[in-house]
């Protein structure tokens, strides 16, 4: 009777967490640590930017910013290839699947995508390099095409300086 | 003959008619003075061989044999406490994010983001965190500064999601 009443609690437990994405988890995990820089953009928060200035906003930007649901970045300069290691071993598979996965030994990245059908509903970036650790969720729907077009269209040597900044 | 009978009983060999025999001759008055021991031990079987269940023999037996279905109260209590600790789990999770939500405490506004990460572009303001258990908090009251590091962080993703499918080309 009790084990009955423990598994109980368990599933309960286990279906309360499983509701929780990876990404969530490791959120709730680090939000309060010193350590990490938090980013987080709400879905009300896209709402409201429904009454933003687009003037200045490319209409690619615009489109995917539109689709977007929530947007979180979490990202730390501390032990990042242990934070890089442990986001990775929290992420569940059966959830997500590998798009890109580029590993140049201290610098990796990698895609992942949560998709139903072929709507990708979440696109992971995680990224590790010595100088720190980057974890990035969008959510919505996403078009990766258009997501490609938006550096595309500017000049490399811009795009190497927004990849510097970004830690810095 | 009494003598043999007996010998014959002590091997187990003996009739019933014959026991009956053997049980009469010792019940009645003229038992040989050396068969006298065992006239009570005769005595002893006959009075065994009445002994009969009792009339609620058949629902003692029952009432010992049937499991005992009492209504537990401790388990009961038990119960009820884990219905309780999860219903308030899930009330608690439900309600705790909207109770949180809005623009959080300028005292503890830009607190989490510490050191160099101020200087981040993407988080030009001082980021007004919200620590409630909301999956997504929001940083920014502003939604033009949301934006702005929506806008920002797209293009470093798109940067490495271009680097990463050139790569893949190039294999």
């Amino acid at each position: 009777m009790k084990k009955i009443f423990f598994l109980l609690l368990m599933s309960i437990a286990a279906s309360a967490h499983a509701q929780d994405d990876a990404i969530g988890r490791f959120f709730g995990k680090y939000l309060e640590d010193q350590r990490f820089t938090v980013v987080s953009v709400s879905p009300r928060m896209f709402r409201l930017m429904a009454k933003v200035n687009w003037d200045t906003v490319s209409a690619d930007v615009k489109q995917t910013v539109t689709h977007l649901q929530s947007f979180r970045i979490l990202s730390t300069e501390s032990t990042p290839y242990a934070f890089y290691k442990e986001a990775l071993a929290m992420i569940d598979r059966k959830q997500y699947e590998d798009l890109i996965m580029v590993r140049g030994g201290k610098d990796d990245f990698r895609f992942m995508i949560r998709a139903t059908g072929n709507t990708i509903n979440e696109l992971l970036m995680i990224a590790v390099d010595k100088d720190g650790f980057t974890l990035m969720s969008f959510v919505g729907d996403i078009d990766l095409d258009r997501l490609s077009r938006l550096a595309a269209d500017m000049d490399i040597k811009g795009m190497e300086n927004l990849k510097n900044a970004k830690r810095k | 003959m009494i003598k043999a009978l007996l010998e014959k009983y002590w091997q187990a060999e003996t009739t019933v008619e014959e026991e009956r025999v053997l049980a009469g001759y010792f019940r009645g008055p003229g038992v040989d003075p050396d068969l006298r021991p065992y006239a009570d031990l005769f005595a002893y079987f006959e009075e065994e061989s009445r002994v009969s269940p009792g009339p609620d023999f058949e629902a003692r037996i029952l009432q010992a044999i049937t499991p005992v279905r009492q209504f537990r109260w401790g388990m009961a209590a038990a119960a009820a406490t884990v219905l309780v600790v999860v219903a308030g789990l899930f009330l608690f999770e439900s309600t705790a994010p909207t109770g949180g939500r809005g623009v959080a405490n300028p005292a503890t506004a830009g607190r989490r983001i510490a050191g160099p990460a101020t200087g981040n572009p993407a988080a030009g303001s001082p980021a007004t965190g919200n620590p409630a258990t909301a999956p997504v908090a929001d940083t920014y009251d502003n939604p033009e500064q949301a934006l702005a590091a929506v806008r920002h962080a797209l293009l470093i993703a798109s940067v490495h999601l271009n680097e990463g499918r050139k790569q893949i080309s190039n294999r």
